[in-house]
């Protein structure tokens, strides 16, 4: 059994598709009712990123900013990552961040599943980075 | 058409990201290409030394071994009885794909081009083209190193 589980698990890395690989890469999760569990559980913000296979601008965004150390380290401390594919998820995350352009990213508050702000298109690591720093001030203002 | 050139290039230099990854590019090799029968050598060579020189001045060297390919492409057709110039850069080089087995292949990692009407003084259109389309590669390559 444990042989089968290490060969499921195995092929299921090597036919990973790129999107897993790279919430695997920056630990962020693919499944947005546990992106909600478990920001509920840790008091976090929801970062929630919709990108697609074809989108170059996406492609750019992951690599140059969702990698960029201080981003990757600010999710880590204040926000639950969670990276969707707009069409190949579609069924598995709210019709309402089914949205016309991508990359964006939609901040949520967990608890009541409200969107504190969002960011349209690719942008650099300082600018999204005052982003993520407006979400967790507005974030502070609406659990007083 | 100056004037429309001028107000690209300052669209441009507005955003001038692309989205290409131009990180540690740091050599060129100039490969030129002109397929059309418009300019004379003289006015190739005129192109071939702004490109250089602005290549250089983007901080690039141009004498390294397996260095990066950029493209310079220059054609013409011609669309509805107007000739029309197609200028194209690109940054040609070796890449492993993704594909199984980590196939590697041949890759334009930057590119883009221009149509312009090109009857009136065809040798200053080209030029103004091909310094819109370097200065925003290099400006490319800036915003990625920085």
């Amino acid at each position: 059994m444990k042989i089968l589980i290490t060969l499921l698990t195995l092929f299921s890395f090597i036919y990973a598709a790129q999107i897993d690989e790279f919430a695997a890469e920056v630990k962020y999760l693919r499944n947005y009712d546990m992106a909600i569990k478990t920001a509920k559980e840790q008091n976090k913000i929801v970062m929630l990123v919709v990108v697609a296979d074809y989108c170059p601008w996406c492609k750019k965004f992951e690599r140059k900013t969702l990698k960029d150390s201080t981003v990757m380290t600010k999710v880590n401390e204040n926000f639950v990552g969670i990276v969707i594919d707009k069409y190949k998820d579609q069924g598995t995350y709210p019709e309402e961040f089914l949205t016309p352009v991508i990359p964006v990213v939609f901040f949520i508050e967990p608890k009541e599943r409200k969107v504190l702000t969002k960011t349209v298109a690719y942008m650099k690591p300082d600018e999204f980075i005052k982003n993520m720093n407006d979400a967790v001030s507005l974030y502070k203002v609406r659990k007083k | 058409m100056r004037k429309i050139l001028l107000v690209l290039l300052l669209s441009s230099s507005l955003f001038s990201a692309s989205l290409y990854t131009l990180d540690n590019v740091h050599s060129l090799t100039l490969y030129f290409s002109n397929q059309t029968d418009f300019l004379n050598q003289d006015q190739e060579a005129m192109l071939k030394k702004m490109l250089t020189e602005k290549l250089k001045n983007g901080g690039f060297l141009l004498e390294e071994t397996d260095a990066p390919v950029f493209v310079v492409k220059i054609d013409a057709l011609e669309i509805e009885g107007t000739q029309a110039i197609h200028t194209e850069v690109g940054l040609g080089e070796d890449v492993i794909t993704k594909r199984k087995g980590k196939i590697g292949t041949f890759a334009y990692t930057y590119l883009d081009s221009q149509f312009i009407e090109g009857y009136s003084d065809p040798y200053k259109n080209t030029l103004d083209s091909l310094t819109l389309l370097v200065d925003a590669f290099i400006n490319a390559h800036k915003e990625d190193n920085e």
